[in-house]
């Protein structure tokens, strides 16, 4: 029921995102390093193996990584 | 599994179409579109909303890690409390070939020494005098990139003395006409073996194990103003096989567990700071009954001669899995009891139970990073950074009550330094 209920909530915050329009040229902001979301990929993943290993949780990143004696 | 991103880049989502119109009719339209393009700031932007890395990047980050807690089982509380410690080299390699593939190779190795508790914070005796390991892991990604999408491929293999995991990724990214919105989906797989280990004594094993997962994401990244984007992903990962930690005392878990992550992202930028003010919020449940929140958000300032600093906070907490037992607190400080009587599960129930398990990663807790990153950019594409992170569990900062009782704080010294360089 909750990953349901995640996808609705996900498709709704779709929808609701399409309403806005942001300018090819109003995307100069958007474009800067500093705006990335992994703006330094091995401070990330040094940073996530850390957590997975001390932390019962992971994910919500990617797909791929592989498994680890460390968890 | 582990996790990794599959979108190093969002922030190229941002980029236009119009440059492709050369080979076009000049219309008004065009002729506006190539004026805005020549505004201030705008000139760098990729022409393709799916681009191939320009240049090739070289990089290099050494990890150095220690933590510590309180043994439990010695009641004197002697000692430093000093556990783990893990120096890690790690080497990266970027680049693009042609306008239309890109290749991404890393590589770390992790040196890894200390000890780590037998169950809830004891290390008892003898077990607990450490281990020493080491672990090799490499990957590599290939990406295909086309005028509106992409496609990548990944490999990744990791190797101890007493576990190896082979993984295979596949995702593929697609653009919106307008370039505000991409939409990415993937899937992975991985298979791994542990096995008995040489000269170290693994203390409740059997013979040869196996464990593998398949994952899966959906995510969404969006232009919300000139000034915001966001991203939202979700991770479902299914993973069946051997999940017990053969070096913890009376550790027996369910042979499957299935994770659901859902993460959303936000970046906003401010125009007179020159600054990105970022927020991250996780949501993590799975089939054994762990729920878990992660926040995070961090400051990135640019000032003068391409300097940056980062300030950051990191708070995270988790409830406990449903077979994790509690300390029982009168049945410790006697070590010589730890082998026959199991601390937390007493003789009324132990034997009802198929699964238990006393690893304090397993328990409720909250957790807190602060963190500071300074970072340098040179000419000619040189950066080089160094970051600092403390980290700390204890079970009283979980999110709305007590955690699990008598589990020691554990703390964690995490520093970073890096050098790239872009040719």
């Amino acid at each position: 029921m909750m990953l349901i209920r995640t996808l609705t909530i996900t498709a709704l915050l779709l929808l609701a995102g399409c309403a806005s329009t942001v300018q090819p040229w109003e995307r100069g902001n958007l474009a800067k390093p500093i705006m990335s979301f992994e703006p330094d990929p091995m401070d990330g993943r040094f940073t996530k193996h850390i957590y997975f290993s001390k932390e019962a949780s992971s994910g919500g990143y990617g797909v791929g990584g592989g498994g680890c004696g460390c968890n | 599994m582990q996790l990794k991103p599959i979108d190093p880049h969002p922030a190229e989502n941002t980029g236009q179409t119009a440059a492709d119109s050369s080979s076009r009719k000049l219309s008004s339209a065009d002729v506006l579109m190539a004026a805005a393009m020549a505004l201030p700031g705008l000139l760098a932007l990729p022409a393709h909303a799916e681009n191939a890395p320009e240049g090739t990047t070289l990089s290099f980050k050494y990890l150095n890690y220690s933590d510590s807690q309180n043994d439990s089982g010695n009641i004197a509380k002697t000692g430093s409390g000093s556990r783990m410690t893990v120096n890690a080299p790690a080497l990266g390699f970027s680049t693009g070939i042609g306008e239309s593939w890109g290749v991404d190779i890393s590589g770390v190795y992790d040196s890894v020494s200390g000890a780590s508790p037998l169950y809830h914070s004891t290390l008892s005796g003898a077990s607990g005098k450490g281990i020493k390991d080491e672990r090799k892991a490499a990957d590599a990604k290939l990406t295909r990139y086309f005028s509106r999408s992409s496609v990548g491929f990944g490999v990744a293999y990791s190797t101890e003395h007493d576990y190896t995991s082979r993984a295979v990724s596949l995702d593929y990214r697609i653009a919106t006409d307008d370039n505000n919105t991409t939409f990415a989906m993937g899937t992975g797989y991985s298979s791994d073996r542990i096995q008995d280990s040489n000269g170290t004594v693994i203390l409740f094993f059997g013979t040869q194990q196996k464990k593998r997962s398949n994952d899966f994401m959906v995510g969404v990244t969006h232009n919300l103003t000139a000034n915001d984007i966001i991203q939202s992903n979700i991770t479902y990962a299914t993973g069946k096989g051997y999940f017990d930690d053969p070096y913890k005392q009376f550790d027996k878990r369910p042979d499957s567990r299935n994770d659901l992550a859902w993460l959303t992202r936000i970046n906003h930028y401010y125009n007179g700071a020159d600054a990105t003010l970022n927020f991250t919020y996780r949501y993590f449940t799975n089939s054994w009954g762990m729920r878990a929140q992660t926040f995070e958000t961090e400051w990135r300032q640019q000032l003068p001669r391409g300097w940056m600093v980062i300030p950051a906070l990191r708070y995270y907490t988790q409830n406990s899995a449903d077979f994790y037992s509690d300390l029982d607190i009168q049945n410790t400080g006697s070590p010589a009891n730890l082998n026959t009587s199991y601390p937390g599960i007493t003789s009324t129930n132990y034997a009802d139970k198929p699964f238990y398990t006393a690893d304090s990663r397993l328990s409720a807790f909250g957790a807190i990073t602060p963190g500071f990153k300074i970072r340098k950019e040179f000419s000619k594409g040189e950066i080089a950074d160094l970051k600092l992170e403390f980290y700390q569990q204890r079970a009283s900062w979980r999110l709305g009550g007590e955690g699990s009782p008598g589990i020691e704080p554990w703390k964690a010294y995490i520093i970073q330094a890096g050098y790239s360089k872009t040719f």
